[in-house]
This record gives structure tokens, C-alpha cells and sequence, in this order.
């Protein structure tokens, strides 16, 4: 299936929803199968929605409480829909360890769901975290930037046995990762604790000293004053035309990547 | 020669067979069984990190208590505890389709009860503590009576946090449960007819009682399979127990009470007396060669009697690592200024062979340890 015949179903499935009319209420009559005449939606229409207003499937999955100073809102996930997303590469050990720990369950979740046994760091303590790392003869770990520099600095040695690291984030210090570990070991993976992940980092870019993301296959990328989200899966609260506040540069397509859409961050 | 063999299983020896368990999961491909476990360290020795399979499958454990409810609020300090429970929810289909949150501490704070009201909890797990501490944030009425169902774990839940509760949540019902990280549930089903720290053992798990004191209270030991091929023998859990010598009104045979942590300030057997202070006083002597130490001392079982073996664990100064022959020195030092009776030096001991020589380990940090336990007998 292409993404636009995905999209269309997905759309037809929420405009016909009978568990929620939340993108109806925001949609109003401007769904006529028109997608990009769809208004766009921010993270206060999820602040303002409780989160059983914004359910499109219930079944089993973890809420995480995602911060926006000065308030905080519900996200659901769900173990069926979870296995989609491009968290990037388990390896056969990973280690999960996120600054947020809402998100580290997420991330140990989809590592389950892909068939493989994760440990889970904890944020609070790093020599125990770096332990668990050792003992486990982690290969691959799942972090953020921040998280991961504090790590590193922590224990630098365990970067020798790890093969990638899936830095999923919305900000990444480029040139203070390059330091950290070596460049064709770093997965970039742009994403939100709403939305999960949208884009990944192009490998033939990184070998070239530069961060450039692609869109990832589930997704849909719209470039306006900052990117615009469609997710191509049916999460419990679907991202449709999400306002993500990222900014963006667009790069013209000099990789041998499939997908032709390039861009990086400011 | 007579061989020797450890009595019991200590931290480092489960360390050692903690992910020996993954040959297992390997052969079978079912990672949803297996859980990673880690926990902080004591006296010396690393956390130890392990993978188990897990302990509570439908129907045998803290999830039958929960049936027909379809949201759930874990509440435990670390993360691998939160996902270990929220797991147990999720991957077990029978037992219903749950929604889990897990609430970090980053989470008490007082909009917790938007937090509440948004999810509308019907059950909640946790750490004893954590809870208490999380509902204090919550005011909302209805919510809490909406609250059906709260199974506790990691310590015993105190008279005083029991009756918060009971006023707290009116329509809950609360359940007790004994685990640890390393070895999963070692109560049974919580049984009606028991006090709040009486126990049931759980099936999966063998229980001993050793080094009883005149009152019956004695260190757990505790067997069980970490997976399908690798079997745990006696592993020491640190924590105090008294077994019951009545039969349960239910008919369960086996009661044991749970009395908390053990004192481990001084350790006595074979006649041998290991106090802290005396150990501090010797060491204070050697502070220019030590920095640090923890004593661990065990029984050990030769052919045809038991003998004693206090091992040390040492942060050495640059003077005492640059010395030659640094651990027999370091041996004899001690061995000769350490009283462990009124009148007798560890070397004499060793001298009338009740004693092994002192062990001396080098280390370059205890910086794994949260608890400051000393000495501990293992
Ligand atoms: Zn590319
Ligand atoms: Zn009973």
C-alpha cells in the first residue's frame, strides 16, 4: 500500500469513528477527503480533551504522562500499534534508558513487541544503569540525547560494545554526539512523546559528518512554519496533521535513500 | 584435600548465572516470559543483575486480584519494578485488556490528581510507601471511591498506612504480597486467616530459616528456578523470618512471618564474635593503607566439619597499593589486632583451625552501594 492509500483508509476510519469525535469536532465540515485542507491540530487540543474523548481503540497499552510546563496531559499507547513505529534498531540486547522514565516503558514496551528481551536503565541512578549495561553485553540502546551524554560521561567504556545508538529525540546537539560515540553507530530518530517517531537519520549523510532525516515510511511530513505530523497508524489518539513546533531547513535529495524528501534541523 | 563448597548462594554467585538464563530463551524465542531485574547494591558487594522468567501467571498472583477491572496505577521507586508489574498486565491476555500507567516520583506533585481524574483508575500496585505518599495529592472523592483493589509489595505495609488506607479508599480492598527483584514472589496467595506479615510461600519457591536465634528468627534462604535451566540454591535474602509452627486455618501448613531486615552491625557463630566497632578500631590502626572496607563472613562446609571464613573487601591508599605483597600483609595486620572473642585475634582462630586465613580482595570502589551495611554474614 502506498502512504496515500493508507492515509485514506485511516482518515475514513476516524471521520466514521465511533468511539471518538474529537478530529470531527476539530475537522468540522472541512473533511471532504481534502487531507491537506484538514486544519491542523496542536498540543492544546490535546490538553484541552480528556484523554477518553481522544480514544480510537481501546485495547491494552500503557498511558504515559507527557510534561508541557506548566501542565502535564495523558498519551495512550497500544501494544498492537506500538510494534509499528521506527524506534530504530533492537539489536539482540537492548537497554532502554530515557531521562523520562514514561518513556523508557514505552521503548522497553516496543522492544517486547519486536520479539526481543529488553532491559530497562533507570535514570535516577547511572553506575547501576552502566552495570546493567556491562552485564547484559547490551548491543544496542535506546536513549535520548541528554540522557545519553550523561552516560557516556559517566562511563565511556561501555560504547565499545554497543553497535547503535537510537537517540530518539526532537533536538540533537550534533556535533556533541559526534564526540560521543562514532558516527556509524548513531541512528537519529526525530520524534515527540505524542506522536513517537516521524523521521530518521540518513545513514549515507551521517558517514559524511552530517544529520540529514528522511520521513519514516508510517509517516507523512508537511513542511510549513514548523513540520507537520501524520501518523499512518491507528494509534489510540491518531496524529493527523499534528503541529509539531520543529524547525526545519529542506535539503535537496543527493543520497541514493528511497525516500526523497530530505531535511535538517535549525 | 577435602572440597569445599559455598552453603549458600551470595549476590556475586547469582551475578554470575543471572543472564545464563537467556541459553533458554534463546532455544525458546519467547522474550515476553523473561524479565531483567536489577537491584542496588549492599556492603561491598555489586546490584545484581539478572534475567528471570517471571513469577506470577494468571490466576497464582497479584493479577487474579484484579479481574474484571481494566485500568491499573503502578507505583514502585525503580523503573525495572514498574515495568516488571505493568508487563505482567499486558502480557497476559487472559487476565483482560489492562491500561497501565506507572507514576514515577517526577509524578507526585499536586495537578497527580488531574492526572487521576483523566485516568480514573480502578486498581493500583505498589510499594507501601509510594502509595501512601501518592494519595496524599489526591482529594477528589469520587475518584478514590472508584478505587477497588491495591496489592502491595517491596516492604511490609505498617498498621499506620493500613488504616490511612482503609480510610483513604473505602472500597478497596488491599492485599499484601513478599517478592524481591532477584527472585520474584516468594508468598503464595494472600490468605485471610494471616496477620500483615504473615506469609503463605508461593509454589515456585523452596524457603529456609537459618542461623535461628532463641526466638526462632533466622535469615531466609530461599531456592527457586531463575529459568527452565538455571536453578538458584539457598540464596540469602537478608531479611529476618520466624516460621510458624501451626497450621493454617486455610489448611496451608507452611506460615512465616516476615520481621524485616537483619542486623548485620555484628555477626556471631562458631564461637566467633565480628563486631563493627572493632573492625572501625582496627581499621582506623591501617588508615594509612585502607580507605575503605565491607567484611562478609560465611560458613563453609569441608568433609566432615564447618568452618569460618571472613572475607574483607578493600579500598587501598596509594601507600598500600604500591606496597609488595600488599594482600598478605594486609592478611597478617589484621588477622593479629582483630579480637573476635573477648581474649582471642582472628589469627588465633585460624591458628585452632576453626577459621579459614582472612581473605583479602582488592577493590576500587563501593560506589555501587546505596546501603552502608558494614558486615554481613552470607
Ligand atoms: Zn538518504
Ligand atoms: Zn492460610
Amino acid at each position: 500500500m502506498t502512504k496515500l492509500t493508507t492515509l485514506q483508509s485511516l482518515l475514513g476510519r476516524i471521520v466514521t469513528s465511533r468511539e471518538s469525535d474529537f478530529y470531527r469536532k476539530i475537522w468540522g465540515t472541512a473533511y471532504r477527503g481534502k487531507f491537506n485542507e484538514l486544519p491542523a491540530v496542536t498540543v492544546n487540543d490535546f490538553l484541552h480533551t480528556p484523554l477518553e474523548h481522544r480514544m480510537y481503540r481501546h485495547d491494552k497499552g500503557l498511558v504515559k504522562i507527557i510534561k508541557r510546563t506548566p501542565i502535564q496531559f495523558l498519551i495512550q499507547r497500544s501494544l498492537a500499534e506500538l510494534k509499528e513505529e521506527g524506534y530504530g534498531i533492537t539489536g539482540e540486547r537492548p537497554t532502554v534508558l530515557f531521562e523520562d522514565p514514561h518513556e523508557s516503558l514505552e521503548k522497553t514496551l516496543w522492544c517486547y513487541e519486536r520479539g526481543v528481551l529488553p532491559a530497562i536503565g533507570e535514570h535516577a541512578n547511572l553506575s547501576i544503569s552502566s552495570f546493567l549495561i556491562d552485564r547484559y553485553k547490551s548491543d544496542s540502546l535506546l536513549c535520548d540525547c541528554v540522557i545519553l551524554e550523561k552516560l557516556l560521561t559517566h562511563s565511556a567504556a561501555i560504547s565499545s560494545h554497543i553497535n547503535v545508538f537510537n537517540i530518539i529525540d526532537n533536538n540533537f546537539k550534533f556535533e556533541k554526539l559526534r564526540k560521543l560515540a562514532l558516527p556509524h553507530k548513531l541512528n537519529c530518530i526525530l520524534g515527540l512523546p505524542e506522536t513517537g517517531a516521524f523521521a530518521s537519520s540518513c545513514k549515507e549523510h551521517l558517514e559524511k559528518g552530517e544529520l540529514v532525516f528522511h520521513p519514516n515510511e508510517n509517516s507523512i511530513i508537511e513542511f510549513n512554519k514548523t513540520i507537520i505530523v501524520t501518523k499512518l497508524i491507528l494509534m489510540p489518539t491518531p496524529i493527523i496533521r499534528y503541529v509539531t513546533g520543529i524547525s526545519f531547513v529542506l535539503r535537496a535529495h543527493t543520497c541514493n535513500c528511497k525516500e526523497d524528501i530530505s531535511f535538517s534541523l535549525v | 584435600m577435602s572440597v569445599h563448597y559455598f552453603m549458600t548462594t551470595n549476590k556475586e554467585q547469582l551475578n554470575n548465572v543471572g543472564f545464563k538464563t537467556l541459553n533458554d530463551l534463546k532455544r525458546n524465542r519467547n522474550a515476553k516470559d523473561y524479565i531483567i531485574r536489577i537491584t542496588s547494591g549492599t556492603s561491598g558487594s555489586n546490584p545484581v543483575a539478572l534475567a528471570r522468567t517471571r513469577s506470577n501467571k494468571v490466576g497464582t498472583g497479584p493479577l487474579f486480584f484484579y479481574q474484571g477491572m481494566r485500568r491499573v496505577i503502578a507505583f514502585w521507586g525503580t523503573l525495572n519494578a514498574r515495568l516488571s508489574r505493568a508487563t505482567q498486565f499486558l502480557f497476559y491476555p487472559e487476565d483482560g485488556d489492562y491500561t497501565v500507567l506507572a507514576v514515577d516520583s517526577r509524578d507526585l506533585r499536586p495537578d497527580l490528581n488531574d492526572i487521576f481524574r483523566d485516568f480514573k483508575p480502578e486498581g493500583l500496585c505498589g510499594f507501601p510507601s509510594f502509595v501512601v505518599r501518592a494519595l496524599s495529592f489526591i482529594h477528589d472523592t469520587k475518584i478514590l471511591r472508584d478505587i477497588r483493589a491495591v496489592s502491595f509489595s517491596g516492604e511490609a505495609l505498617s498498621e499506620v498506612q493500613e488504616s490511612f488506607l482503609r480510610h483513604k479508599l473505602p472500597n478497596a480492598t488491599l492485599e499484601n504480597h513478599y517478592a524481591s527483584a532477584e527472585i520474584g514472589c516468594i508468598s503464595g496467595k494472600p490468605c485471610g486467616y494471616l496477620l500483615r506479615n504473615q506469609y503463605h510461600p508461593h509454589g515456585r519457591v523452596t524457603l529456609e530459616n537459618v542461623n535461628l536465634d532463641s526466638d526462632g528468627v533466622g535469615e531466609l534462604l530461599v531456592s527457586y528456578h531463575l529459568g527452565p535451566s538455571v536453578y538458584v540454591n539457598r540464596y540469602a535474602t537478608g531479611d529476618a523470618v520466624r516460621f510458624l509452627n501451626t497450621k493454617c486455618a486455610c489448611g496451608n501448613p507452611i506460615t512465616f512471618e516476615l520481621l524485616g531486615r537483619k542486623n548485620f552491625d555484628f555477626i556471631k557463630f562458631l564461637g566467633a564474635t565480628f563486631l563493627r566497632e572493632e573492625f572501625e578500631r582496627v581499621m582506623s590502626e591501617l588508615s594509612r593503607y585502607v580507605k575503605d572496607y565491607r567484611g562478609e563472613a560465611r560458613e563453609i562446609a569441608l568433609s566432615d566439619t564447618l568452618v569460618g571464613e571472613l572475607t574483607l573487601k578493600v579500598v587501598g591508599t596509594p601507600a598500600f597499593l604500591d606496597k609488595k605483597d600488599r594482600k598478605e600483609f594486609l592478611r597478617d595486620e589484621i588477622s593479629k589486632r582483630l579480637f573476635v572473642t573477648p581474649s582471642k585475634t582472628y589469627a588465633n582462630l585460624v591458628a585452632e583451625g576453626l577459621f579459614l586465613p582472612l581473605k583479602i580482595e582488592i577493590t576500587g570502589s563501593f560506589e555501587h552501594c546505596i546501603k552502608t551495611v558494614k558486615l554481613r554474614r552470607i
